[in-house]
């Protein structure tokens, strides 16, 4: 489910393997932080 | 020190020309963290090359965890640069560098515990040694 830009991952990772193998940038970046 | 706002300050605004994809995956972690706090902390960070994911059930902590050797551990308030070419297929990829501000941590490398400024600093220097 994606609620507004913000795509969940709930069910899967594939949504962000996907955009990390999009190799459209030179560098890619992920960061893993609490919201709160 | 918000690890959000180390991002946002070193590389979202402070390298608003490089040619970077950033993932921020929103992780409950806390008793406080849920989607919607995981949207609202979205709308905070929005650049066109900025990409929000929420992981309510700790999928991609685990699997960055697994993959930095912290079996069964979810790994967060981490930061991780990606070189060109490599492929997250089955798992992450090694990381071409790393950072957390996990003080203390069972699994963490100590060696990449930054935190606070110093943080921002690292990813700073970071992303001008990856883009050179």
């Amino acid at each position: 489910m994606k609620m507004s830009g913000t795509t969940s991952l709930a069910n899967s990772i594939e949504p962000l393997q996907q955009h990390l193998n999009d190799h459209k940038h030179r560098l890619r970046f992920l960061a893993l932080v609490s919201p709160t | 020190m918000n690890g959000a706002r180390a991002v946002q300050e070193a590389i979202v605004k402070g390298y608003p020309d490089a040619d970077i994809s950033v993932s921020i995956v929103w992780i409950n972690m806390l008793p406080s963290d849920n989607r919607i706090m995981a949207h609202v902390r979205a709308q905070t960070m929005q650049d066109p090359r900025v990409r929000h994911f929420h992981d309510p059930k700790k999928r991609v902590g685990l699997a960055i965890a697994r993959s930095l050797g912290g079996r069964d551990k979810a790994a967060w308030d981490i930061y991780l640069f990606f070189a060109p070419g490599d492929e997250w297929d089955g798992g992450p990829p090694p990381p071409a560098w790393w950072a957390h501000q996990l003080s203390g941590s069972s699994w963490a490398d100590p060696a990449h515990y930054h935190h606070g400024d110093d943080l921002i600093g690292q990813l700073r220097q970071a992303m001008a040694d990856l883009l050179r």
